[in-house]
């Protein structure tokens, strides 16, 4: 019975994936695991990385930062694109929800640390800046590819938390 | 509240930071902004209701007392109108400081990594009798002076805040850092699509910088009209910082004219309590409160006409009262306070001591941060005073001048915003207050009314604890013999929270039976209309208490404090669900309930999200759906519990708002 139930909520889930996420490759995890109910210790799916960072995925906060203000010509920002490179080809362990709370975590990282570039922009450590935020999404790169949380120097300065 | 989400400083071995890390918190301003939009959302409600209590008298009354109520109505009404958005502008200045204040942390402590990294490589080169360049003595000066630049541009920063919130002239009117709903608003109907905006993704549209409202004048800062001038001991000082008064500055003294005054008494009651200046300051503060005293004329005004007035009456003199109310309530909670020395908040960023904040006593303000008690200076200034306008050059007390700024602290108060703008709707300042009543309120009450506020109090204490808080409502009820006592929230109807447990005897409203089906009030900020107007059939409403401050039938913060440090809650033993469900039972409502659902999200998600759907007005759209969503994910959650019953609870919750959906369709 448990087991079932557990196979149960599983498959929900796995369907909400498919509500953020258009029409992508996830979706195509509730067919084949609504048939494999009970055999929960068969292969894993993996979760593809790049599908679900494309959907922008949200925090799980009621709101995050970032800034209206215009970038100014030149200045070298960290950008959506920036962090799918970093995250390409990267399949996960992990379960989608996880995978999906973690890139959206880094989700509101990105968009803290855009509004930061431009903000700071006039001070000192701009490269520093960018480099940092850099080493962080490697940092969740490995986090992902592994499935797991990995404790870092880097989580004080991108704590995933709500304020 | 705590501190502990915030940035954490970094491991710094060469101690690059040195004392520029900054002591403001983060997440107190995001405490601060939270306070401000709930303010917001209040006034904002609360002008709808004075607005309908015009329309309704105009509809059902005629002639000159009819036309001066209803005025006196629309009055309130945009009174209250525009304290909402200044309360909502306020929320977006500390939106800003928070993002600001994350920033230089941020910065901050990329710099120390970054630093730290080459620090290292120049020194072990150096051990190993390479020379380097930059040395490694070079690269910590460098990285010191860096971060001493950017921990300066946080000042700077600040302080513009500062002015803007003080409605400063030329002050910026563009905040650098924007608060971004990760649920749907009006401005952003898709909250995927406004992330990608902000995380720059290729393709999405480049969010629009856009402008806030001006700030309304303070009273104190300017120091041009230093209309405390009766008492104000201090007013000379603070012009002088006008230059730089920081946020916190800002906050922590009234701005400018209160400053000094403040440091003194965040200052004294840390050490010498009692002996505060009570007296002076008070004058000091009370012009201030005395202009929103003022101003809603209308108090009384319902109270004439009512004898002429129709049932209707009944309803408008609750809405106008609970405009009028709020100007009182606010000036109340700082005289109370009065009977104790300093703490109570005198000076405006120091109000006493509340609560809310981790601060110490001194402080909300960002000044808070109480060690360093600045010079006290107030001593001095009285005779001063009289000659304000004059910037401060003259006056110049002592020590004060230089130092320029208050001390800065972790946190935000939003009782300095309120008083300093007279905003004041029903704003839930928690005020924890050290006084405690000699004899409790409800004393002298009729059992049933006391036991409607011991009601109240536990609900609301126990949806606190539960973090949903949220503005609401019980009423006791009766058909013949029988009474109940039901209660109506904001979020839903009468929404029951996983974790939050009801004492016996208090039901929620849609839990009545025959209560009626109106799934167009769920989320309605207006608890008290939504509870009175859903009484069902053949019941009599025998008494109504909210906790919407201001509100005729309101239980006060202060009143809720009592309670609660009284011990007069009532146990609370009831959960969610029945007893004795079965997995089988829970598998198959469940899988029911399931089926065709769109999916599950995370329940602290959804449960964000619907607390972030509560609307005056107009129902968002899509409200049902996230109600649905919300009752969807609480059943999963319970059953990945393995609790049935609150799992078949939920379950049947999310189908019937799943009903009255299609139904509404």
């Amino acid at each position: 019975m448990i087991k079932e139930l557990a196979a149960l909520v599983l498959t929900v889930g796995v369907g909400a994936g498919a509500v953020g996420c258009g029409q992508h490759s996830t979706i195509t995890a509730v067919p084949s695991r609504a048939t494999e109910t009970s055999s929960s210790s068969s292969a894993h799916q993996m979760v593809d990385v790049s599908a679900v960072w494309a959907t922008e995925p949200l925090p799980p906060c009621t709101d995050y930062l970032g800034t209206d203000l215009t970038v100014p010509p030149g200045l070298s920002m960290p950008d959506h694109a920036s962090v799918a490179k970093i995250l390409a080809g990267v399949k996960s362990p992990g379960s989608i929800e996880w995978v999906r709370t973690k890139l959206g975590w880094l989700d509101k990282a990105l968009s803290e640390t855009r509004a930061d570039m431009v903000s700071y922009n006039g001070t000192p450590g701009g490269d520093s800046q960018l480099q940092d935020f850099k080493n962080y999404v490697e940092h969740v790169r490995i986090e992902l590819a592994q499935g797991q949380d990995i404790d870092s120097p880097l989580d004080l300065t991108y704590p995933e938390a709500c304020q | 509240m705590s501190t502990a989400h915030d940035i954490q400083r970094p491991d710094d071995q060469f101690g690059l930071v040195g004392d520029n890390w900054p002591v403001e918190s983060e997440s107190a301003y995001a405490a601060a902004e939270r306070q401000a939009t709930t303010a917001s959302n209040t006034a904002q409600a609360q002008a709808q209701e004075a607005t309908d209590a015009a329309t309704k008298t105009d509809s059902d009354m005629k002639g000159k007392t009819a036309e001066s109520v209803s005025n006196g109505y629309r009055h309130s009404a945009s009174q209250l109108h525009e304290q909402s958005v200044h309360y909502n502008t306020v929320s977006a200045w500390m939106a800003d400081a928070r993002g600001v204040v994350a920033g230089a942390k941020r910065r901050i402590s990329t710099l120390v990594r970054v630093g730290t990294g080459e620090i290292r490589e120049a020194l072990t080169n150096e051990v190993s009798g390479t020379a380097v360049t930059p040395s490694s003595a070079d690269l910590i000066t460098k990285y010191r002076t860096d971060i001493d630049q950017v921990a300066a541009k946080l000042g700077v920063d600040l302080d513009a805040i500062g002015h803007s919130l003080a409605g400063a002239p030329g002050a910026s009117r563009t905040p650098s850092y924007t608060s971004v709903s990760t649920a749907p608003t009006p401005e952003h109907a898709d909250p995927h699509a406004s992330m990608a905006s902000y995380t720059g993704s290729s393709g999405a549209p480049v969010p629009e910088p856009h402008q806030l409202p001006e700030m309304p004048r303070a009273s104190a800062p300017s120091g041009t009209e230093s209309p405390n001038a009766p008492v104000t001991p201090s007013a000379p000082t603070t012009p002088t910082r006008a230059v730089n008064p920081t946020l916190a500055g800002l906050i922590a003294g009234s701005g400018p004219s209160g400053t000094p005054a403040s440091p003194s008494t965040s200052a004294k009651p840390a050490s010498t309590p009692a002996s505060a200046p009570g007296g002076q300051q008070q004058g000091h503060q009370a012009p201030e409160r005395h202009q929103n005293a003022k101003s809603p004329v209308l108090p009384r005004v319902p109270s004439l006409p009512l004898p002429d007035l129709p049932a209707a009456a009944a309803d408008i003199a609750t809405a106008v009262s609970s405009s009028v109310g709020h100007q009182l309530a606010t000036t109340a909670p700082s005289t109370p306070g009065s009977s104790l020395p300093a703490s109570t908040g005198i000076t405006p960023g120091t109000s006493g001591t509340p609560p809310v904040l981790p601060a110490p006593p001194g402080g909300l303000a960002p000044i808070g941060s109480l060690p360093t008690p600045p010079p006290v200076v107030q001593p001095a200034a009285p005779a001063v005073q009289g000659a304000p306008p004059a910037p401060n050059s003259g006056a110049q007390t002592p020590s004060p001048a230089s130092p320029p700024s208050a001390p800065r602290g972790p946190v935000a108060d939003m009782a300095w915003l309120q008083r300093t703008y007279g905003l004041a709707p029903g704003l839930d300042l928690p005020k924890p207050e050290n006084h405690i009543a000699p004899m409790l309120f409800i004393a002298d009450m009729a059992e049933s009314e006391a036991q409607l506020h011991r009601a109240l109090a536990t609900l609301r204490h126990a949806f606190d604890d539960a973090g949903w808080g949220q503005p609401m409502t019980v009423a006791r009820i009766k058909r013949g013999l029988e009474t109940r006592t039901v209660y109506a929230t904001s979020d839903g109807l009468s929404i029951w929270p996983q974790g939050v447990q009801l004492p016996s005897g208090v039901i929620p409203l849609d839990e009545m039976p025959g209560t009626p089906v109106a799934p167009e009030l769920c989320g309605s900020l207006m608890v008290t209309d939504k509870l009175t107007s859903l009484i069902p059939r053949g019941w009599e409403v025998e008494g109504v208490l909210s906790s919407v401050s201001g509100e005729e039938g309101s239980q006060s913060t202060e009143q809720y404090q009592a309670l609660v440090s009284a011990g007069e809650l009532l146990d609370c033993k009831v959960s969610r669900g029945r007893e004795g469900v079965t997995d089988d039972e829970a598998l198959s409502t469940f899988a029911r309930a399931s089926i065709g659902s769109t999916g599950v999200g995370e329940l602290d998600v959804e449960s964000a999200r619907i607390r972030a759907s509560r609307w005056v007005g107009t129902q968002p759209r899509g409200y049902l759906d996230t109600l649905a969503r919300y009752y969807l994910s609480d059943a999963a959650e319970s059953m990945s519990r393995g609790n049935w019953g609150e799992a078949v609870y939920s379950s049947e919750k999310y189908l019937s708002v799943q009903q009255s959906e299609k139904q509404a369709a």
